[in-house]
């Protein structure tokens, strides 16, 4: 946030000081902070050891009452943002509010600010930040971009960070762009080189890391999670070796498992977190595992790709009738790193041909060939004054992340009988 | 109950005749939606699940993707627009407003007086998933406004927020014209009809921990329980058939030498030893998925008791109370600020069910006083006196005409279950320096 601010402040200082304002000209800075009622949960009941477990004569429990009220839910936002209205959009900002318009809240939701084409050349910016909680889960959501609009060309640097959906990219764009005037109506062809920059996408666990799979599993809770193992038995033999019994199930006689000897697990902080082997690995393993993983891959950092880009924009409006309609596509791509997304194709092909992931050997850098796009469409339609239909979507697919919203609808009103 | 409601709707119309019928629907909005999104997203999920003793894993993955989220909406509305209010429905659609799509927070739709006297009505019905988690919610109800009268029936469901009533409600309204007609205060009696609030899982089911607890598991939750054994454990029976085990402590190896262990063990006998025995759970299909006793009530035991319970509730059928009402409502708009607010206090309150919440309220004394759940005793239909509330406020000021600042919400807090939802912010248009 920080150096996109400063990034738009130096671009600015480029201009002279009549331009610096007029970048700045009619923009809107907002706040808003939002808090609602979360999920309603009731309280759980455990029962606990009392001492006198299985005893048939005395088959109270102890009970433990575990309140589980989540924290009120909340959002604040911050933003600024110069973006041309397209003549469908609601009014919004000062002068609209309580006189037909609306205030920006920042829960509010622009699909056509994914559109390659705006409505105005020149600059157009937008700073969206907001931190959430839903029901006791904190995310962030965030984007940023700087846009010059040109007669022949496009220009476009953005950060997008959907940490609720995982995808965070940082894109640099460059497109040559062809206008066909039309009655109401104007369509544009674009052409250009993206350059994106996002964490490691597309690998699967075994191949990021293979410490957890090639070490004994024990070994390897102890080395990366801090847990402490402590073995108890109820004896052993003369040799010195613990007493493993075969453990029989009453009423089929079928062999279960073994017992006797067992293992205790304890957390970094010496916390006893389970009295057997198998609680630890099926309740609380899988858990920590997966927290690992995201670790190491954040570790990899960024990786890089730079993407042959198409668009095509069209925009009509008529008070009856409104399409505005946007798609961009990514077919080619030369992957910089050892995990951009190149290699993560390559990966998923090994999988496809049902070989062991651990046998992945990662490619060079190179060319790619998959298909990322994003796409909306912005469509209204008043069949007679009193009844109108609508939709209005966006669909981003990036390394197979995809991001969507989608709405329809039909608006009547009822006007005698 | 939408279909219920809507028969309703056209049965007080039909009441009137063609023209007023017309009348009645004139002007109303009818809409329908259907929204999708993408879900939050979730990291697949690895488990060890063999090879420990080989070193050879086998790994399994969980694929955790959650299906998207996603709302149908419907509803019909004539709701008098206030001033301050956003442009929705298709006249304004496309021209600076926009379309109505059940997505909408108006704030005061829960207020108790709208803009016009006469009939107002909203019917609201939406349905959807969010991060997994099925919802409906929904929300219709019916008013007159008179000169002196107010008449209100509806229904609300909050999925999420686990609120669910049906009300009705008559007052009587006095607005000053001293006080220039802005402002309403109203008093009257209120009906509410709801589920069971209030009472907890010890007080509505006391088999569960007041009896044998391994019978009441297998039969509440259609699961079974059966004992294992380690034949060298067993040292004979006893006259009465009963098997004798031996008891071993349990020894760990600290600093050289077996100690016994701390604590209680894996086995709840309380002394941290190993008894040869215990009990294994298997589900409805026979799959083993707790090995002893402990890992049952500590890891499975409390999401079926939540369930458990659920039902029984749902199966005590809704209660009633009747509750006197007191309101005021206040209403300003200028250009350049504005204010709307109401607030509804319901201080004494009629119980007339066993589950009503008059005796919730006394369940909670109970407790206070620190009385046993199993011994509380109920009491007949009777008055009894607990605030519940209902308040909300929409302001809004343009300090210049570049700078605003907006204030809107509302908090519903009956049967001691708040619902609420606040919104608070700035907006700033930069003009020149």
């Amino acid at each position: 946030m920080k150096k996109l601010l400063i990034g738009l402040l130096l671009t600015t200082s480029l201009f002279g000081e009549t331009e610096f304002w007029k970048f700045f000209k009619y923009s809107t800075a907002y706040a808003g902070f939002n808090l609602s009622s979360p999920k309603w949960e009731d309280d759980r009941y455990i029962l606990v050891d009392d001492g006198m477990w299985g005893n048939i004569y005395l088959p109270v429990p102890e009970i433990e009452k575990e309140e589980r009220n989540y924290e009120p839910d909340f959002d604040i936002s911050l933003g600024i943002r110069k973006i041309g209205r397209f003549q469908y959009e609601p009014k919004r900002g000062v002068k609209n509010a309580g006189v037909g318009g609306d205030w920006y809240k920042g829960d509010e939701t622009n699909f056509n600010e994914s559109a390659t084409i705006g409505r105005v050349t020149g600059w157009e910016y937008l700073l969206k930040y907001s931190t959430n909680r839903r029901w006791d889960e904190k995310f962030v959501s965030q984007e940023y971009y700087l846009r010059y609009l040109g007669n022949n060309f496009i220009a476009k640097v953005k950060y997008l960070d959907l940490e609720l959906e995982d995808l965070t990219y940082f894109e640099n764009e460059l497109r040559f762009r062809k206008q066909f005037d039309l009655p109401n109506a104007n369509l544009n062809i674009s052409v250009g080189v993206s350059n994106r920059n996002h964490p490691v996408y597309g690998f699967a666990p075994q191949a990021i890391d293979s410490v957890w799979y090639t070490t004994p599993w024990y070994a390897f809770a102890n080395e990366q999670f801090g847990f402490e193992w402590k073995m108890y038995t109820v004896g052993y033999t003369e040799e010195g070796w613990p007493i493993w019994e075969i453990m029989y199930d009453d009423e089929t006689g079928e062999e279960i498992a073994l017992g006797g000897t067992d293992f205790r697990w304890f957390d970094e902080n010496g916390n006893q977190v389970t009295l057997t082997n198998n609680e630890f690995y099926s309740y609380h393993y899988p858990r920590l595992l997966e927290s690992w993983f995201e670790e190491k891959a954040k570790e990899l950092g960024n990786q890089s790709e730079i993407s042959l880009s198409l668009g095509l924009d069209y925009y009509k409006y008529t008070e009856k009738f409104w399409v505005h309609a946007w798609g961009s596509l990514y077919p080619v791509h030369y992957g910089f790193d050892k995990y951009s997304y190149h290699n993560a194709v390559s990966f998923q092909d090994h999988l496809d041909e049902e070989l062991d992931p651990r046998d992945f050997k990662f490619e060079d850098t190179g060319v790619g060939q998959w298909f990322d796009y994003d796409l909306g469409a912005i469509i209204g339609f008043k069949l007679q004054d009193n009844l109108g239909f609508y939709t209005e979507g966006k669909y981003l697919n990036y390394w197979e992340r995809p991001s969507y919203e989608l709405k329809v609808g039909l608006n009547y009103q009822i006007l005698g009988m | 109950m939408l279909k219920r409601i809507i028969i309703g709707l056209l049965m007080v119309s039909s009441l009137f005749g063609q023209s007023l019928l017309g009348n009645f629907f004139k002007y109303s909005t009818a809409y329908a939606s259907f929204s999708l999104n993408a879900p939050r997203y979730q990291d697949d999920r690895f488990a060890i699940v063999g090879g420990l003793s080989t070193g050879d894993l086998v790994v399994e993955r969980t694929d955790r993707n959650l299906k998207p989220d996603f709302q149908t909406s419907f509803g019909l509305r004539k709701v008098g627009r206030f001033q301050y209010e956003p442009k929705r429905g298709v006249k304004g659609a496309g021209k600076g407003g926009t379309w109505y799509d059940g997505s909408e927070q108006n704030a005061n739709e829960s207020a108790t007086f709208g803009p016009v006297k006469g009939w107002e009505y909203l019917i609201k019905f939406s349905e959807g998933r969010q991060w997994g988690n099925d919802y409906v919610n929904q929300e219709f109800w019916l008013r007159y406004i008179g000169d002196y009268v107010m008449a209100k029936v509806g229904m609300t469901e909050l999925g999420l927020e686990d609120i669910h009533y049906t009300h009705g409600d008559l007052r009587l309204h006095l607005t000053p014209e001293a006080l220039g007609n802005k402002f309403h205060v109203s008093v009257g009696v209120k009906h509410r009809n709801h589920p069971v609030y209030g009472f907890d899982a010890m007080v509505l089911d006391t088999t569960w921990y007041r009896g044998q607890w391994w019978q009441f598991a297998e039969k509440a939750f259609g699961i079974d329980d059966n004992m294992w054994y380690d034949e060298s454990m067993l040292e004979g029976y006893d006259e009465n058939g009963n098997p004798i085990w031996t008891h071993d402590e349990l020894l760990e190896y600290v600093n050289g030498e077996w100690v016994p262990i701390e604590g209680d063990g894996p086995f709840w006998n309380g002394q941290g030893e190993y008894w040869g025995h215990d009990w294994l759970w298997r589900d409805a299909d026979g799959r083993i998925f707790a090995y002893t006793d402990r890992e049952y009530f500590v890891y499975h035991f409390p999401n079926m008791l939540e369930e458990y319970i659920g039902g029984v509730k749902k199966n005590l059928g809704n209660q009633n109370e009747t509750s006197l009402v007191l309101g005021v409502d206040f209403y300003h708009y200028g250009d350049n600020w504005w204010l709307h607010t109401w607030g509804n206090w319901l201080p004494v309150h009629y119980g007339h069910d066993l589950y009503a919440y008059h005796n919730a309220a006394h369940y909670q004394d109970h407790l206070t006083l620190k009385g046993k759940p199993h011994e509380f005793k109920f009491k007949d239909a009777m008055w009894h006196d607990w605030n519940d509330y209902d308040m909300g406020a929409i302001f809004g000021v343009k300090v210049r005409d570049n700078l605003g600042v907006f204030a809107e919400g509302r908090y519903l807090y009956y049967w001691e279950r708040p619902a609420y939802d606040i919104k608070l912010g700035v907006n700033y248009q930069f003009m020149g320096f």
